[in-house]
C-alpha cells in the first residue's frame, strides 16, 4: 500500500495562510487510512486541533470534514463534489495522487496536501511500515530470492553489496538492514547462492521515472 | 595478454612490488596546491590515486586534478564513482581521461551521499561498480560503448577495483570480488588494513579461489596521525575495522605521529610477506607529506624504473 | 470439540477431553475461549481442531553458570552433615523469581539437620503468596540470610565462598547450591506470535500483571503453566495446573462474558485494516469473512475500548453510547481499574470543581476528543491510568502515555500550551495521593 505521514500542524497552518474562511479536510479511506495518516480519525483530530488553534488566534473559520473511500477515483470525489465547491480551501489527507485527482476534478479550487506521501510499504509492526518496492516498472525479484536490491539497498546495487556493509547493517544508518545481507542470507538458505555470481546488466530505467511520467493501459478495457 | 595500458601495469607485469599513494584534490580551484603536493611525491611512488569527491564531499574533479599532477611527472590513477554520474557521464569521462594520457582508473561505487556535506542531494547509482568495470573493459578491449556503439579510437585504461576484506557478509564480498574480475578488473586496491589477522584470513580465501593469480592486489595502508583519527575511522568510516588494541597503543604512546608511522611500517612489512600481495596503496588522508618518509623507512625507496 | 489442548506436555485430566499437540506444529489459532480453532501441521498435513481452552506447558531452558555446582532444584542429601550454602540471583537472568524454591529447600535443609549451618545469599527477595511465611519460618529455624551486592560474592568451587560487606570479609565453607539460570524455551517466541499473546519482558508467556490469574495469559482461555509461564511457574506447578483445569472445567457449564456492554464494528465503515486486531491485548477481534468486516468476539473481550480509540476509520463503537454533553473546565479521565476506585474511597468534596469521567482504560482516550475538549482557554485534561504491570489490559497505560505525549508535542509546536494535558499513574488504594494530585494539578503545581 501507499504509506503516508501527516505533515506537521505548523507546516499545514503556514500552507493554509490567512486568506480563507472555510476549510474542508478530506480524508481517504484506503491506503492512508491503513497507514494511520489520513483516515476518518486523523481527519477529526486535525480538524479539532485547527479549530483550537484558530479559536485561540481569534480567527473565525468554518472547518468541515469528510472521508471518502478513495480519492484516486472520480466517482468517490463526486460524492462530496458540492461540499468541495462550497469551501475556500480543500486540505486533502490522501496521498499525492488524491490531491491531484481532486485538482483535476475541481480545476478552480485550491487544494493542499496534508500528508507527505512516503513510500510503498508493508506493515511491519503496529504503527510501523517499511519500504519494500520503489515501483521501478520492471521487477527483478526473481533473481534475488524475493528481496529487492533496488528498493532495499541504499545504492540500488545489482551485483552485490558495497564495502560499507557491516554486521548486516547499511553504511547509511545502523537502523537500516543491509539489503544485500538479506539477499545473501535468503539465497544461501534456499541453496541458490551461485545465482548471485551471474553478472547483472545495467538496469533499464525507462519503465521507471526515466522514461518520463508513466501511463498504463489495459487493452481489454481501454478504448483508444 | 595485450600490451600494457600504463606504466603502472608495466611495473606490475615486470614483477615489481609497487607503491601507490593518494592525493585528495582541493575544495576550490587551487592548481598550485595540487602541483606542490605532486612534486613531493615524484620518485617515491609508482602511481597516485586522485579521489573522486571522496566521502561525498565536493572537490575538484579527479580527472582535472590528475591531469595537473601528471604534468609534474607522476603516473596517475583516476577514480570514478557511480554515485554522481550516470552511464553517459562516466563513459564520457573515461574517454576524456584517456585522451589526457591518464590510463589507470579505479572503479568504485562511492560512499553514500549521507556521509558528506550534501546529504540532501539525489544520488545516481545508475551503474554499480561491477557494471562500470565491465563498461570500461568493453570500451578498452572491445572498442564499444555500453549501448553497443563502436569507437574508432577506443580509450586505453588499466582497470582497477576496490575490495573490502572487512565488509560483510564475508562470502558475498568475496563473490563480488570474483564478479569484478570476471567483469574486467586487472588490479585491486583494498580498504585500509589495521586488522592483520582478518586481512590474512581474507588473503587465504583469495588464494584458495585463485584470485591472486588473476589480478594484482595492493594492500591499503592508512597511516594515522592521532588516536582521534583512528577513533573516527572506527566509528565514522564505512567498512573499516580498527582493533581496540591499536587504539590503546596509540593512546599510550608519547609521540602519536611517530607511533602512527611505526604502525604503518609494521603493517607494510607484514603484508609484504603475504603471498599474493603485489603492492601497497598508501592513503594518508590529510597527512600526505608523510608518504616519502614512510616509503623510505619501509625500505621501498628508490622505486624501480621500467622501459 | 476438545475441552483442552495441551501444547507441550499434557497433564492427566480424567474429566476433560484432551489432545496433545507439539508446540512447533501450531500454525494458527482463531476463535475465543469456549471455541478456539487451532490449526497445526503434522507430517505435512494440516489439521484443525476445536477446543474450549489451550494450556501451554513447556519446560524452561536451563543454563548453569557454575557447571560443577548443584542447582537448588536438585534433591538435598539429608544425611549429609556438611553446611549448606544457597545462592540466589547470582546472574542477571535468574532473578528473585526462584526464591520460593530456594526458601523451601533452605527450610527443609535445616529441618533435616538442625546442627548444620545453612546460609542463604540473595540480592532481593520477592514475596509472592506464601513466600513471606516461608522466609519467616526459615529465619526462625536458624537459616542465616545475607543480602549481597553484585561483585561482592566470590565462589571458589566446589565449596568455598567469600563474601564482602562493608569493610568486612567473611569466608564460609559448605556444599553450595545455586539458583538455576533460566531462560524461556525457544518455542515460546513463535507461540506468542501465533497465539497472539503479549509475552512478558523476559519472553515468558505470562506477562507480569496483577490482573492475570497465575496461569492466565492476556488471551482468555489460553493458559501458560510451568516453564512457559515464568520462572515463577517452577514453584507452584501442581496447584497452578489444578486450579487451571478446574477453571476450564467450569467453562464447560458456564461461560459468562467479562463485560456487559456490546461493542460493535460497523461493517459499512470497517476497511479491514486490522489495526484493532493488532492493538487488542486480548485477541478479541477477528475478521468475519461473510460480513467483510472485523467483529468483536464477546467472550474474549475485556472491555478496554482500545479498539474503539484506535480504529482509523471510526468503525467501532460502544453499543447504546450516547454523545455526552460537552462540559468545560478541569476534566479528569479516570481509569476504572485504578484512579476511579481510589476516587470512590475519597471524600466527595475533593472532586468539587472537577468534571470527572470514568474510562475503561487509559488506552481508550482519543486524540481527536482531547483536542475537541480543549477549545476553551480554561480547559485542561488530566488522564489517570495505572502503573506498569498493573494495567488490566497489559500495556494500555503505555498506549495512553504515548497518546498524551504526542498531543503535548503537537500543542507545544503551535504554542497552544505546554502542559494542558497530563498523564499520571495511580493504584486503587492511593486515594490520599489522588486528593493531593488533584489539588496540585488545579493549582498548576504538578
Amino acid at each position: 500500500m501507499i504509506v503516508g505521514q501527516q505533515k506537521k500542524a505548523e507546516e499545514i497552518i503556514k500552507m493554509l495562510g490567512e486568506d480563507w474562511e472555510s476549510l474542508l479536510i478530506a480524508g481517504c479511506g484506503t491506503c492512508v487510512t491503513v497507514s494511520l495518516a489520513g483516515g476518518e480519525r486523523e481527519v477529526e483530530a486535525l480538524a479539532n486541533l485547527l479549530k483550537l488553534y484558530y479559536g485561540k488566534k481569534g480567527k473565525k473559520v468554518t472547518i468541515s470534514t469528510d472521508t471518502i473511500t478513495r480519492q484516486c477515483d472520480f466517482e468517490f470525489i463526486d460524492d462530496i463534489g458540492e461540499k468541495i465547491e462550497d469551501h475556500d480551501i480543500i486540505l486533502s489527507l490522501a496521498c499525492g495522487v488524491g490531491v491531484q485527482h481532486i485538482v483535476q476534478r475541481h480545476p478552480l479550487k485550491i487544494v493542499y496536501p496534508g500528508l507527505n506521501t512516503s513510500f510503498y510499504g508493508a506493515t511491519t509492526a503496529v504503527g510501523e511500515w517499511a519500504e519494500r518496492c520503489i515501483g521501478c516498472g520492471e521487477c527483478v525479484l526473481d533473481r534475488f530470492g524475493g528481496v529487492c536490491p533496488v528498493a532495499r539497498c541504499s545504492k540500488s546495487l545489482l551485483n552485490g553489496p558495497c564495502g560499507g556493509s557491516q554486521d548486516g547493517k547499511c553504511e547509511v544508518d545502523d537502523d537500516i538492514d543491509c539489503g544485500w545481507e538479506l539477499i545473501y542470507n535468503r539465497l544461501k538458505d534456499i541453496g541458490l547462492l551461485e545465482k548471485l555470481l551471474v553478472y547483472e546488466d545495467p538496469k533499464d530505467w525507462q519503465p521507471y521515472r526515466d522514461g518520463g511520467p508513466r501511463k498504463l493501459t489495459n487493452k481489454e478495457y481501454y478504448d483508444e | 595478454m595485450s600490451e600494457p595500458m600504463s606504466l603502472l601495469q608495466k611495473k606490475l607485469e615486470a614483477g615489481h612490488f609497487v607503491v601507490c599513494s593518494e592525493l585528495g584534490p582541493p575544495i576550490g580551484a587551487n592548481v598550485e596546491f595540487i602541483k606542490k603536493k605532486a612534486q613531493k611525491l615524484v620518485g617515491y611512488v609508482d602511481g597516485v590515486n586522485v579521489t573522486d569527491n571522496q566521502t561525498a564531499i565536493v572537490r575538484m574533479s579527479s580527472i582535472v586534478a590528475a591531469h595537473f599532477a601528471k604534468e609534474e611527472g607522476l603516473e596517475m590513477i583516476i577514480q570514478a564513482t557511480t554515485r554522481d554520474r550516470n552511464r553517459i557521464g562516466l563513459q564520457s569521462d573515461i574517454l576524456g581521461a584517456s585522451s589526457l594520457g591518464l590510463n589507470n582508473v579505479l572503479c568504485l561505487t562511492g560512499d553514500h551521499q549521507s556521509f558528506g556535506m550534501d546529504p540532501g542531494s539525489k544520488n545516481v547509482f545508475d551503474l554499480d561498480s561491477v557494471q562500470l568495470i565491465r563498461a570500461v573493459h568493453d570500451m578498452v578491449h572491445n572498442g564499444v560503448l555500453l549501448n553497443g556503439k563502436e569507437m574508432k579510437v577506443p580509450p586505453r585504461m588499466f582497470i582497477g577495483a576496490a575490495a573490502n576484506p572487512f565488509g560483510d557478509p564475508f562470502e558475498m564480498q568475496m563473490m563480488k570480488v570474483e564478479k569484478k574480475i570476471e567483469a574486467g578488473a586487472q588490479f585491486i586496491q583494498t580498504q585500509a588494513i589495521y586488522n592483520l589477522e582478518k586481512f590474512e584470513y581474507w588473503m587465504e580465501e583469495v588464494r584458495k579461489r585463485g584470485i591472486h593469480e588473476k589480478v594484482y592486489i595492493m594492500a591499503g595502508i592508512l597511516p594515522a596521525k592521532s588516536v582521534k583519527a583512528l577513533r573516527m575511522m572506527k566509528t565514522d568510516v564505512a567498512g573499516m575495522d580498527v582493533p581496540d588494541s591499536l587504539i590503546e597503543r596509540m593512546e599510550k604512546c608519547e609521540d602519536p605521529e611517530e607511533e602512527g608511522v611505526r604502525v604503518a611500517i609494521e603493517i607494510i612489512e607484514r603484508v609484504r610477506k603475504v603471498e599474493g600481495v603485489r603492492g601497497i596503496h598508501l592513503m594518508p588522508v590529510g597527512w600526505e607529506k608523510i608518504t616519502p618518509e614512510i616509503i623510505e623507512r619501509a625500505g621501498l625507496y628508490p622505486r624501480p624504473e621500467v622501459e | 470439540m476438545y475441552d483442552v489442548i495441551f501444547l507441550g506436555d499434557s497433564v492427566e485430566t480424567p474429566s476433560l477431553k484432551q489432545l496433545q499437540v507439539a508446540p512447533e506444529a501450531v500454525t494458527s489459532c482463531k476463535g475465543k475461549v469456549g471455541e478456539f480453532f487451532l490449526r497445526f501441521r503434522v507430517n505435512g498435513e494440516v489439521h484443525e481442531e476445536k477446543t474450549r481452552a489451550i494450556v501451554i506447558n513447556l519446560p524452561h531452558q536451563q543454563e548453569q553458570s557454575f557447571a560443577d555446582l548443584p542447582v537448588f532444584r536438585e534433591n538435598l542429601e539429608p544425611e549429609q552433615e556438611k553446611n549448606l550454602i544457597f545462592i540466589q540471583d547470582h546472574e542477571e537472568i535468574a532473578p528473585a523469581y526462584v526464591n520460593r524454591i530456594g526458601l523451601e529447600k533452605a527450610l527443609q535443609a535445616i529441618r533435616d539437620n538442625a546442627s548444620r549451618q545453612v546460609y542463604y545469599f540473595y540480592r532481593s527477595l520477592r514475596f509472592t503468596e506464601g513466600t513471606d511465611q516461608l522466609y519467616e519460618e526459615a529465619r526462625r529455624s536458624g537459616v542465616a540470610f545475607f543480602r549481597y551486592e553484585e561483585d561482592r560474592l566470590q565462589i571458589s568451587p566446589p565449596d568455598r565462598l567469600t563474601y564482602q560487606r562493608g569493610g568486612a570479609t567473611m569466608e564460609v565453607e559448605g556444599k553450595i547450591y545455586t539458583a538455576p539460570l533460566l531462560k524461556p524455551a525457544p518455542e515460546l517466541e513463535k507461540l506468542a506470535q501465533v497465539l497472539r499473546i503479549i509475552p512478558g519482558e523476559e519472553g515468558y508467556l505470562q506477562a507480569e500483571n496483577v490482573y492475570l490469574a497465575p496461569t492466565l495469559t492476556g488471551r482468555r482461555g489460553i493458559y501458560a503453566v510451568g516453564g512457559a509461564r515464568s520462572p515463577n511457574g517452577l514453584a507452584g506447578f501442581e496447584e497452578e495446573i489444578k486450579y487451571t483445569l478446574e477453571e476450564i472445567e467450569a467453562f464447560k457449564f458456564n461461560l459468562e462474558p467479562l463485560v456487559e456492554e456490546d461493542r460493535e464494528v460497523d461493517d459499512r465503515k470497517c476497511i479491514l485494516c486490522y489495526t484493532c486486531y493488532r492493538v487488542c491485548p486480548h485477541a478479541a477481534l477477528e475478521e468475519n469473512k461473510e460480513k467483510d468486516s472485523m467483529e468483536i468476539l464477546k467472550d474474549a473481550c475485556w472491555g478496554c475500548n482500545g479498539c474503539i480509540s484506535h480504529c482509523p476509520a471510526g468503525a467501532i463503537s460502544l453499543g447504546g453510547e450516547e454523545e455526552e454533553e460537552r462540559k468545560w473546565g478541569l476534566q479528569v479521565l479516570m481509569c476504572e481499574n485504578s484512579a476511579e476506585t481510589a476516587r470512590k474511597k475519597m471524600p466527595r468534596e475533593n472532586m468539587d470543581g472537577f468534571i470527572s469521567r470514568e474510562i475503561p482504560c487509559s488506552c481508550s482516550i482519543k486524540k481527536e476528543e482531547i483536542y475537541g475538549s480543549l477549545q476553551e482557554p480554561e480547559d485542561r485534561i488530566l488522564i489517570l491510568g495505572c502503573f506498569e504491570e498493573s494495567c488490566k489490559h497489559l500495556e494500555g497505560d503505555q498506549r495512553g502515555q504515548r497518546i498524551v505525549d504526542e498531543v503535548n508535542e503537537t500543542l507545544a509546536s503551535l504554542d497552544l500550551g505546554e502542559d494542558r494535558v497530563r498523564f499520571e499513574r495511580l493504584s486503587p488504594p492511593m486515594e490520599q495521593d489522588l486528593a493531593n494530585l488533584l489539588k496540585r494539578w488545579r493549582e498548576g503545581q504538578l
